[in-house]
């Protein structure tokens, strides 16, 4: 059984569809990635998973279970988090402070040190920083933040939208190698990206969602060396 | 707003009801109860054109005292007739309102409520404490003034019975919503109803919404100011303590609430049900229970704003509509826009808004435009150029500051270097609704329709750029629904739109101005297969028939091919290349733009 | 004339304290909850008849009374939120934006409540004697309100409590990290809605237990809801919405303001002066002294 597990999802806002039914699945300790130019509904589709919108129509389902229509705290506890796009930290509160917040739920915070612990393992340059205020961290520093912080929250899957956004590509590769590691300690992880090198060439397998529904799938690899992806990508 | 034949025999009755009161009632306890009704119509209905603007005034008690206390002084200082004293207080308050009005208005919300508190607050305070004020005028602090009994004066709008001030409040109540329906049957009605539904949009389409602001705030200080006057010379006693300060002003901001404050007769709705409840309560349980009526004023208040947000008027609205309906009285669909006005005729058939010479100047010249924000540089040394006519593409992945580019040409923001030119005329330092003067029209990429408006309303908006008359607008936005094809639906609201409908709404909005230059954010953002090929087609006959040039910022690939001439693509700020949409498509840049470096060099 | 000054100093400053002490929940649950709580006056009015009723019943001293007061308006204000604003924030997603709305709604909440006040209470004007905190003391050249410099001194016990609250627990920082982004907060797990209860609870706790430190010197009546409402907007915004020590700030400069003008002009102009400031900060800086928001 898929531990994620979207099916026939129509999503939007107020009356503006903007998924058209989806359906895709995760399996435990896969790494997912779903690609997608501007506008195709990547980040309605995560958003819709963690609970900040409604789906017009569809399911989403956690280890068998519906988590569609949980309020957005109840889908963390559940241990679907995301690194929202845009990294969206706390900028005035410390690096500390964030990652205190990260792990909010009850079962995170009772294991907070640990996963302290692993994150500065994971993230040094984090380690130096912790009393420093949020907004001050470079871009890259803030992204490792962002996805320290959801880490903290001890995800059974971890998603994250376009982390790589506005990172220098030596950033975009440190990152991704994270990733890589975080999902070898057993998380899995759904990737919805705009660069898609690096992120199909980490992927166990690909989505490529365009405007609104999901035109082509395969395994990592595979995408990268077909063709058609270049023209379903841009929607030629 | 409009009236069916049946609406107006309505009202046309209730006014001769009203009117045949005072001949059949002698009570001097209920007519005193119909004067507060009119009394306080009059005052929520002035208060509403405030609201109109889409701002709440908790301090409109200030302009009734201006007004009670000018026609007061005049009258007993240099005996000028309150006839007079009632303009000159209704000038004074309304010069008032708009110094006070022009700083307050950049204030949103709680904001402007609060300033408007301490302004009445800050002239209550003054009164009741000064004796003698400027020009030495005895204000007489907190005992206030009392005007001398003349008995039966008209000359100086005194009478001795209480009919000729029913009468008197009957027509001031009918004057203040006379003037609030026909702010909404002109230009500035529809201004306003754009300025509350979007203000961004509104902007857009070439309203300057301080100008409108102010017009509104100074209608609605003068006639709340005459309130002042009558209030005077009915209870020929004025005190600031009653007439100032933040209590009275909030009762009548709750009379318009509940009733329905955005529109004409919800606040004789409110004041119908509040002012004698109050009345009644206060005169026969008042010694008793003192507060009871304010504490029901605040329960229905809570009530009215956790279940009907807008007011009782259009439930009771709908209400009578299926009355009617039921006793057979009309086969109501969505009432037209003015039956009153014939059908206009067909739309002529379509010219060119504007007669141009062909020309081989540019029209919009952008050079070295750049812009950050923050530490972040959204838009860098970007260069292009559009001529007349042109249809072009603005491409780029996510976050390459395409939007950031139009915006600017939009006027939405101003750039931190380099020119704009449009027609030979810098675009430095105009504002949205200037651009839209100049021939700068614009759609939106969340698409900003004024939902409370119908469909036809919202395209007047636009064509009043270019008319001033709602005939001539009305026939100017038929002609551009007829363009897309979208007139047999003019009658549904804004939120009653579909996305593919909304666009469409919004080209043809942006058309009715007559631009030169449209331009097109995501037009096509949203839509399906089918509605998006329309609207393309539906561009580029626009394009043909009135030959203005097109923008598009556009992330479809096949959109931009088909309909685009020319396509510029950016990239992190730059302008990565530019040329025949085809060959941008195949060059490995591009691919290594939207795809990432690596993939393309993979 | 130095001693008047310093004089008036002194009261201003006792008197600022006295503002800042009941502006200080207004702008929690502003910077957290964002809402502009017009039913602040008559909340505080309630809970000083909370108080003093237990002392003309029981004979609590209102000092004492602080530890009932405090917790019974906590769960008062959290209920307020719970019930009375969250369905308009739910609402809110649904229609139009009405800005407005929670405004209205608590408007209205003020005026019933400040008129339920006068329906069971009367107008009268009710003041409790205490022997313990009343009279005054010796202060350099000065003899201080024992009663105001406890306000005082509250003023800043509870600005401090709340940071330390804010600071240094886990709710706090939960508190201040939905005050700054609603949504990732969601996303990290936290319960924005029981925040907004909670924050919202806290503010009106906080405002009882000033309430109930100024029965001793401050007659309780229903109609005195708006003018210290007032007064705590004007803190509020002068030291800058959403901080709660700008908050007390605020209400200092205002005290001092008002104290120190009283020597030169006619109280009139003092307080009409004071109005003019609110207006001209809404005006020019309407995020205050050292608020974060933007406006």
């Amino acid at each position: 059984m898929p531990l994620l597990e979207v099916r026939g999802l129509h999503s939007g806002y107020k009356d503006v569809s903007v998924l058209h039914g989806i359906s895709l699945s995760v399996d435990e300790g896969e790494i997912v990635t779903v690609v997608g130019s501007n506008g195709a509904g990547k980040t309605t589709l995560l958003r819709t998973i963690s609970g900040l919108l409604a789906p017009f129509a569809g399911e989403v389902m956690f280890g068998g279970e519906p988590i569609h229509g949980l309020p957005p705290h109840r889908v963390v506890e559940k241990g679907v988090v995301q690194v929202p796009e845009g990294r969206q930290l706390f900028s005035h509160l410390t690096v500390a402070e964030n990652l205190v917040v990260g792990s909010h739920v009850a079962a995170a915070r009772a294991q907070r040190a640990q996963s302290l612990t692993m994150i500065l393992e994971l993230f040094p340059v984090l380690a130096e920083r912790q009393e420093q205020i949020a907004s001050t961290l470079s871009g890259g520093e803030q992204q490792m933040l962002a996805t320290a912080r959801a880490l903290m929250a001890r995800p059974r899957i971890l998603m994250l939208d376009e982390p790589s956004w506005g990172l220098a590509p030596m950033m975009v590769r440190r990152l991704f190698e994270a990733l890589d590691r975080i999902n070898r300690q057993g998380v899995t992880i759904v990737l919805v990206e705009q660069n898609v090198q690096q992120a199909l060439s980490m992927a166990h397998r690909g989505y490529v969602l365009e405007r609104g529904a999901l035109v082509m799938e395969g395994t990592g690899p595979a995408l990268l060396d077909d063709p058609a992806l270049k023209t379903a990508y841009l929607g030629l | 707003m409009s009236a069916s034949p049946l609406d107006r025999a309505l009202i046309v009755a209730a006014l001769s009801v009203f009117a045949a009161v005072p001949l059949v009632v002698s009570d001097i306890v209920y007519l005193h109860i119909f004067i507060l009704i009119f009394y306080f119509a009059f005052l929520a209905s002035a208060w509403s054109l405030v609201a109109l603007a889409g701002q709440l005034s908790l301090g409109h008690s200030a302009f009734l005292g201006i007004g009670a206390y000018t026609s007061t002084l005049l009258f007993m200082e240099l005996g000028v007739t309150p006839w007079f004293g009632m303009l000159a207080g209704a000038l004074l308050a309304t010069a008032v309102g708009v110094v006070v009005g022009w700083p307050a208005f950049r204030l949103r919300g709680p904001y402007f409520a609060l300033t408007t508190i301490a302004f009445t607050e800050i002239l209550r305070i003054y009164v009741e404490n000064t004796e003698t004020g400027p020009f030495g005028l005895p204000l007489r602090a907190a005992m206030g003034l009392l005007i001398p009994l003349r008995g039966e004066a008209p000359a100086i709008f005194q009478f001795e019975g209480k009919v000729p001030y029913y009468y008197v409040g009957l027509a001031m109540m009918c004057l203040a919503v006379l003037v609030s329906h026909s702010m909404n049957r002109m230009r500035i009605g529809y201004y306003l109803a754009a300025i509350r539904g979007d203000r961004d949009a509104a902007e857009s389409l070439g309203i300057n919404i301080t100008t409108y602001n102010l017009i509104a705030m100074a209608i609605s200080c003068f006639l709340t100011a005459l309130g002042g006057t009558f209030y005077a010379q009915y209870f020929r006693y004025v005190n600031p303590t009653r007439l100032l300060g933040v209590d009275l002003a909030i009762e009548i901001a709750l009379v318009g609430l509940i009733g329905g404050w955005q529109t004409v007769l919800g606040p004789v709705i409110g004041s119908i049900l509040l002012s004698p409840t109050s009345e009644i309560i206060r005169g026969q349980l008042g010694g008793t229970y003192a507060g009871l009526h304010l504490f029901l004023y605040g329960l229905v208040m809570m009530l009215v704003i956790l279940f009907l947000p807008k007011g009782l008027h259009d439930p009771l609205m709908a209400l009578l509509a299926r009355i009617e309906a039921g006793l057979g009285l009309t086969t109501r669909g969505r009432p037209a826009e003015a039956p009153g006005a014939p059908e206009p005729a067909p739309p002529a058939p379509l010219s060119p808004i504007r007669a141009r010479a062909a020309t081989s100047a540019p029209l919009l010249e952008i050079r070295g435009l750049a812009k950050r924000f923050g530490g972040l540089v959204a838009v860098n040394d970007f260069d292009l150029t559009v001529a007349d006519g042109e249809i072009l593409g603005l491409i780029g992945p996510n976050g390459a500051g395409k939007t950031t580019v139009f915006n600017m040409a939009a006027c939405y923001f101003q750039p931190d270097a380099g020119q704009i030119a449009f027609a030979g005329k810098s675009l430095i330092g105009l504002r949205p609704d200037q651009a839209c003067a100049l021939g700068i029209g614009r759609t939106f990429q969340v698409t900003k329709p004024f939902p409370e408006s119908t469909v036809l309303a919202n395209v007047m908006v636009g064509a009043f750029c270019r008319v001033r008359s709602t005939r001539e607008a009305r026939r100017v936005a038929l002609e551009a629904l007829d363009t897309v094809e979208f007139a047999h639906r003019r009658d549904v609201l804004g939120h009653e739109l579909t996305v593919a409908e909304r666009k469409r709404v919004e080209v043809a909005r942006a058309l009715a101005t007559g631009p030169r230059l449209l331009l097109l954010d995501e037009p096509i953002a949203g839509l399906n297969a089918t509605e998006k090929a329309h609207l393309l087609g539906l561009l580029r006959e626009v394009r043909d028939r009135r030959g203005l040039a097109i923008i598009l910022v556009e992330h479809d690939m096949k959109a931009v091919m088909s309909l685009c001439e020319r396509v510029a693509l950016m990239h992190r700020g730059e302008k990565l290349l530019e040329g025949a949409p085809a060959e941008v498509a195949r060059d490995p840049r591009a691919i290594a733009a939207y795809l990432g470096e690596d993939y393309a060099a993979a | 004339m130095i001693e008047t000054l310093a004089q008036s100093l002194v009261t201003g400053l006792l008197l600022g304290g006295f503002y800042g002490a009941i502006a200080i929940g207004l702008s929690l649950i502003f910077g957290i909850v964002r809402v502009v709580n017009f039913a602040h006056g008559s909340l505080l009015m309630a809970a000083m008849y909370a108080s003093y009723w237990l002392w003309a019943l029981l004979g609590v001293n209102p000092y004492l009374s602080i530890p009932i007061v405090g917790p019974l308006f906590f769960v008062l204000g959290y209920a307020v939120q719970n019930v009375l604003i969250r369905p308009m924030f739910v609402r809110e997603r649904a229609l139009v934006i009405e800005p407005l709305g929670v405004l209205l709604l608590m408007a209205g909440f003020d005026l019933v409540l400040s008129n339920l006040a006068l329906l069971f209470f009367r107008a009268d004007y009710r003041g409790a004697t205490v022997t313990f905190g009343s009279g005054t003391f010796p202060f350099f050249f000065m003899d201080l309100s024992i009663p105001r410099t406890l306000v005082f001194v509250l003023a800043f016990v509870m600005t401090g409590g709340l940071a330390w609250l804010l600071k240094r627990t886990e709710l706090g920082t939960a508190i201040r990290s939905v005050g700054q982004n609603r949504e990732a907060a969601a996303l990290c797990g936290v319960n924005v809605y029981r925040v907004y209860n909670v924050t919202f609870g806290l503010g009106t706790a906080v405002l009882a237990i000033a309430g109930a430190a100024i029965v001793p010197f401050y007659y309780v009546n229903p109609a005195m809801g708006p003018p210290l409402a007032i007064k705590s907007f004007m803190a509020v915004v002068l030291g800058g919405l959403g901080s709660v020590p700008g908050a007390l700030v605020g209400g200092l400069v205002l005290g001092v303001v008002e104290s120190v003008a009283a020597q030169f002009v006619p109280a009139t102009a003092a307080a009409i002066f004071s109005f003019v400031l609110f207006a001209v900060v809404l005006l020019t800086r309407p995020r205050g002294l050292m608020g974060t928001l933007d406006v």
